[in-house]
């Protein structure tokens, strides 16, 4: 397995024994760049190329205070458990039971409001084609390799198509010192001008965010974006986060553009990992745009205004979703995400280990995200309102169902196979209040979950995934399967950072590519 | 992608009509400017004056089955076993369900406003979509206002959106999923199908016309997208739509499983229209059961009473205008006729298979019934109506107008509705104020139960006044099982059709020596009334002992052997997960009605010979097991 290796077990484990008086900040090395800049905890390095304060981050999984009040949960929940058993059990699942309704009435205003409205940043060809190509900006693109010589000349090939003055492209290769395979091969490749090859110093941790961040340093450009080794982003992407920009209101400083796949035929796994795409990015992320809310940004193709990127201090080095932390952070300082209607085509994981791992992955960087931005919650609720509703929801209540539905999926199970041992016994759970509360949740909220799959990929014209979708339950088994990992990485090894594997696909000769709508 | 499949000619037709610069130009551009909110204004003015009309001539009720419906929602939140397994089995939900919001109130549920409120908020929606329609068809003011005339001024369509009826309902979703579906053909939005798909949905849920409705659109949609986009567009535009559209049948074939343990109960239960059909074709009564031609015809004849010949006249000139407009594609031409057209087709359809009967007085049977039907084709009718006033030249129009006010106008003065007779003096009209009026004069103790079959005689149920909680009937499932093994110990009244094997409650009494220790105390043309012997009376609960003492003493008191039986009983609600299995149990269920058709026909004719206890009422299924154990029901 291909790792990147950052996280060890000392660090995890520190974290509990963290205090303030042991850490510092490591100024940068000059005053006009973040480079240099990091932690020191207990006499330990961590150059993250950020001047993130660390309580900013998620150095700290979670502190003193959450895992007191944690802890008096479950504690007060045994107590009640064994005093008065069932009266606990049907008012956990009361809440439960409202918290799933919630959830359900939530996301079903949030799919009608992202449907019924066109939000995503939409352009007529000839606002691309008028552009004054004098007139455009410096942009940087940023890409963090690691380990994926195999899929560099693809990358290389896709930063060619891209339609933006070649003398006005800023592309900034990020490389590892170890990682002899790409250096090797990209030694061996003849880089035009506008493209740097970059080796990030050698430092803990070592992270994509912390790669990115060494690139933020040394960006030229007016806009920055970033692009997975993998990407394959429409050629007239950059000028439509230019004229996207030009046309939002100021405090708009991150255009995300929409990720999907394109060997979404390999295998089933790759077609319902193409439909959860379609409907995270085609109906969910422009459903939060219209609330305007944070948006958890999606991995790569977000495109930055870069001086208020770097106000922003860059990304939290160890968070190993920084793209959803950064949604947040800036929506927390009052800046906006907006969904631009252009697509980075990406390779779908396809194989189930390695999507088990990505997945792990990036459910443990979203604990992480909670867990950072709920060290004051009163302030959250006070500053933010309706918004920090919607965080536990969106980022809260995903992790959570994830571990619960199970459970619940069981016990549905049991009731039926085994009714002569747990049958009463559940029916005694559910008052009928309560009952018609879950059972809401459970058909019409299941049924939903499941339809807005259907409308995502056939909004994208999808059509012939349409039909595997009735496999879904069992891809939300595996999302649960992989929260369960990422629930335990997060407490033995939190900054562990799954390296996910690029270029299955390659063997397979029959992947269908994007046809490019080209002016 | 934009397809534009209807090209734009408002602007010009628009513009010929308001002249400028004079005072009647600016009103109709201050009308053209607010066309939504003065027709929704008017729509609501008429639907709540035309509401206290009915209402005060006595007519709001006249339908036993608008009092059935009121009984059916008022049963799942006040009952002696309240909860959503009582939401009904033949009759489908949507109604119900709506009137939840209202019919706990006592006065909301015997006025019968907790059901008028539905029909009457559908007939405005109805009308606003019609216009939405016509608007979406590119009509002008004055055509988008004669379509909405057409339906909205309809002294039929007045009458039962005053009532708890269900043919609004039906008419608004259908009319909302056309809408949707011309926007879809239109622009090729996704949305517009989903919502379309979302609306057909509903109306599965109202109405079994919106079945049929559903297969046509189905069809449609499929054949549309696979003539543009190809095979797999057409097999994923089939999927999305099915899968929505259908969802509300797949969960109506798992509740009656679930329920009865029939998926298909709600046709071939002994209250289905299949059964009430059967009886009649086998006494060689339904003509025009296998002939087309008396089908066709007696369809027709409901269409003429119920819209009127001028009417359909006009429809019928605006359908041809439609098809030989150029302007429009040949593919949106034909799928807005088929549509429209598919409330006729399954009517037709449904009385040649034997599935509906029809009684038009004097010319086939003796009496109205059902003749209500035909107003499912009025927004097709007001959509046509609408279409020939714009497309025929001035002179003509001016004429045509006037005259179709005159016979809206005339028809209000010199016939009284159809609907209002159909349910006044129609074949199912019942006298049940001779039984209800006794029980209002001699029953009103509230601590006395009423035995009572409430799939025969809901009417009187709500006539009566009474609370729900007043009445054991087949709903009530373990209560209902034990009055009818010991009647003495549970109820002071008995009504029933005597010696009648239909009516639940004396097939549950029939062979119960009890039953000697009541006294006939009316004998009634539809039902009769009993009432306990005074030297038994004592061994009637009281109120409070009723409903102080659990269900669970009397029980053990009169020996109920079930455990099972016991733990249903606690659990007032259906028991907790059985619905939660909807998705897991469906595949079987249709599984076993593919190879259990001719079996569940058996099935249903042997429930039915025998009078097998269910009806519009919710038992659970494992009451059901047990009335069956307990040997209540037997060959």
């Amino acid at each position: 397995m291909v790792q990147y290796t950052f996280a060890n077990r000392p660090i995890g484990n520190n974290m509990f024994k963290f205090s303030k008086t042991n850490t510092q900040h490591i100024q940068p090395q000059s005053g006009q760049s973040m480079q240099g800049a990091g932690i020191s905890h207990n006499g330990r390095e961590f150059i993250t190329h950020t001047t993130l304060n660390a309580e900013k981050t998620a150095f700290i999984n979670v502190t003193q205070g959450q895992k007191l009040f944690l802890i008096s949960i479950i504690l007060i929940f045994l107590y009640r458990l064994t005093s008065e058993p069932l009266g606990t059990i049907i008012g956990f699942l009361a809440i439960l039971s409202a918290i799933y309704f919630f959830d359900v009435v939530f996301h079903l205003f949030m799919i009608v409001q992202s449907l019924g409205t066109e939000s995503d940043i939409k352009f007529e060809d000839d606002d691309l084609i008028n552009l004054d190509e004098e007139q455009l900006p410096i942009y940087t693109i940023l890409c963090p390799l690691y380990k994926e010589e195999k899929v560099l000349p693809k990358f290389l090939n896709a930063i060619e198509k891209i339609s933006w003055p070649k003398d006005k492209l800023d592309v900034i290769i990020l490389l590892e010192s170890d990682d002899k395979q790409t250096l090797e091969a990209i030694s061996k490749i003849p880089l035009p001008n506008y493209i740097r090859s970059v080796i990030v110093p050698k430092s803990l941790p070592k992270t994509k965010p912390k790669a990115c961040n060494f690139g933020l340093s040394l960006a030229r450009g007016e806009y920055l974006v970033i692009y997975d080794a993998e990407d394959e982003p429409e050629p007239l992407q950059l000028k439509k986060a230019f004229v996207g920009f030009k046309n939002v209101p100021e405090n708009v400083i991150c255009l995300q553009a929409k990720l999907n796949y394109y060997n979404s035929h390999q295998n089933l796994l790759t077609r319902l990992f193409t439909a959860e795409y379609s409907l995270w990015f085609d109906v969910i992320l422009t459903g939060l745009q219209i609330m305007e809310t944070a948006i958890p940004l999606g991995g790569t193709s977000n495109h930055f205004k870069t001086t208020v990127l770097k106000e922003l201090e860059g990304w939290d080095a160890f968070n190993v979703t920084e793209d959803a932390d950064l949604g947040v952070r800036l929506f927390k300082a009052g800046f906006k995400t907006a969904i631009i209607d252009s697509t980075t085509y990406e390779e779908a994981n396809s194989q189930l280990g390695n999507w088990i791992r990505q997945r792990s992955r990036w459910i443990k960087g979203y604990i992480q995200t909670y867990f950072v931005n709920m060290r004051n919650p009163v302030a959250f609720f006070r500053q933010h309102g309706i918004h920090a509703w919607i965080f536990q929801l969106l980022i809260g209540g995903k992790i959570a169902f994830c571990l619960i539905n199970p459970i619940l999926w069981i016990m549905t199970i049991s009731y039926f196979v085994l009714y002569s041992l747990v049958g009463p016994a559940i029916e005694a759970m559910y008052p009928p209040h309560i009952f018609y509360l879950a059972l809401v949740s459970l058909v019409f909220g299941n049924f939903m979950f499941f339809y807005v799959y259907m409308i995502g990929c056939a909004k994208r014209l999808q059509w012939d995934i349409l039909k595997y979708l009735f496999l879904l339950p069992f891809y939300w088994l595996l999302i649960s399967v992989a929260t369960t990992v990422a629930i335990y990485q997060f407490i033995t090894k939190p900054h562990f950072w799954e390296k996910t594997v690029h270029g299955l696909d390659i063997k397979d000769s029959k992947i269908k590519k994007p046809a490019w709508r080209l002016i | 992608m934009e397809v534009n499949l209807i090209t734009n000619d408002y602007t010009k037709t628009e513009a010929l009509l308001v002249p400028s610069g004079d005072v009647f130009g600016e009103v109709i551009t201050l009308i053209k400017e607010n066309e939504f909110k003065i027709i929704l204004i008017l729509l609501s003015i008429v639907s709540v004056l035309s509401f206290l009309l009915f209402y005060f001539n006595g007519l709001g009720l006249a339908y036993n089955d608008a009092r059935s419906h009121l009984d059916i929602g008022r049963r799942v939140v006040e009952n002696l076993k309240p909860g959503l397994a009582q939401i009904g089995s033949v009759w489908l939900p949507l109604p119900h369900f709506l009137m939840l919001f209202t019919v706990w109130n006592n006065f909301m549920w015997h006025s019968g406003l907790s059901g008028a409120l539905v029909s009457m908020t559908s007939y405005i929606g109805s009308g606003l979509f019609i216009w939405l329609i016509l608007k979406k068809l590119n009509l002008n003011l004055i055509g988008r206002l004669a379509g909405v005339f057409a339906f909205a001024a309809n002294a039929n369509i007045l009458y039962l959106q005053s009532t708890a009826m269900t043919e609004l309902l039906f008419i608004f979703t259908f009319c909302a999923a056309f809408y949707e579906l011309l926007c879809w053909y239109k622009s090729d939005k996704v949305w517009n199908l989903v919502k379309a798909a979302f609306w057909i949905m509903l109306s599965t849920l109202t109405r079994y016309d919106a079945w049929f409705l559903f297969m046509v659109i189905t069809a449609l949609v499929t054949l549309t997208s696979f003539f543009k986009r190809g095979f797999k567009s057409a097999e994923g535009t089939f999927l999305l739509f099915t899968t929505l559209g259908g969802f509300g049948i797949l969960m109506w074939f798992t509740w009656n499983f679930l329920i009865f343990g029939d998926p298909l109960f709600s046709f071939f239960g002994p209250y289905s229209a299949y059964a009430q059909q059967k009886q009649i074709y086998d006494a060689g009564e339904l003509i025009t059961k296998w002939n087309i031609g008396n089908s066709i015809k007696i369809y027709g004849l409901t269409l003429y009473y119920t819209i009127g010949l001028f009417n359909l006249l006009m429809a019928a000139a605006g359908m041809l205008l439609l098809f030989v407009d150029r302007k429009i594609n040949y593919i949106v031409k034909l799928a807005i006729t088929i549509i429209l057209l598919s409330p006729l087709i399954y009517n037709i359809l449904a009385l040649f298979f034997g599935h509906s009967i029809i009684s038009i007085v004097n010319v086939f049977g003796d009496n109205w019934f059902n003749v209500r039907y035909g107003v499912v084709m009025l927004p097709t009718v007001a959509i046509f109506i609408g279409y020939f006033i714009q497309k025929v030249n001035n002179p003509m129009r001016y004429l045509l107008i006037p005259s179709l006010l005159f016979a809206y106008f005339t028809s209000y003065f010199t016939v009284i509705p159809v609907t209002i007779q159909d349910a006044l003096w129609g074949a199912s009209s019942k006298n049940v104020s001779q039984v209800s009026g006794w029980l209002k004069k001699n029953a009103s103790s509230n601590q006395d139960k009423i035995y009572i079959a409430a799939g025969s005689h809901d009417a009187i149920i709500f006539t009566s006044g009474y609370k729900m909680e007043r009445f054991i009937h087949e709903g009530t499932g373990q209560y209902f099982k034990n009055a009818g093994s010991d009647p003495t110990h549970w109820v002071r009244y008995i009504v029933m059709r005597t010696y009648d094997m239909q009516d639940a409650t004396f097939y549950a009494l029939k062979d119960n020596p009890e039953f000697l220790k009541y006294d006939l105390v009316l004998k009634g043309e539809f039902a009769d009334i009993y009432e306990i012997k005074s030297e038994y009376s004592s061994n009637l609960p009281t109120y409070e002992s009723f409903n102080t003492n659990d269900l669970n003493d009397k029980k053990s008191k009169y020996n109920f052997t079930s455990d099972k039986a016991i733990s249903s009983e606690k659990s007032s609600h259906f028991s907790t997960l059985e619905i939660t299995s909807m998705f897991g149990v469906i595949s079987t269920a249709l599984f076993m009605t593919r190879f259990k058709g001719p079996i569940q026909t058996k099935k249903a004719k042997k429930e039915k010979e025998f009078g097998e206890i269910n009806g519009e009422l919710g038992l659970n299924l494992m009451e059901l097991k047990e009335i069956k154990n307990i040997g209540l029901i037997t060959k």
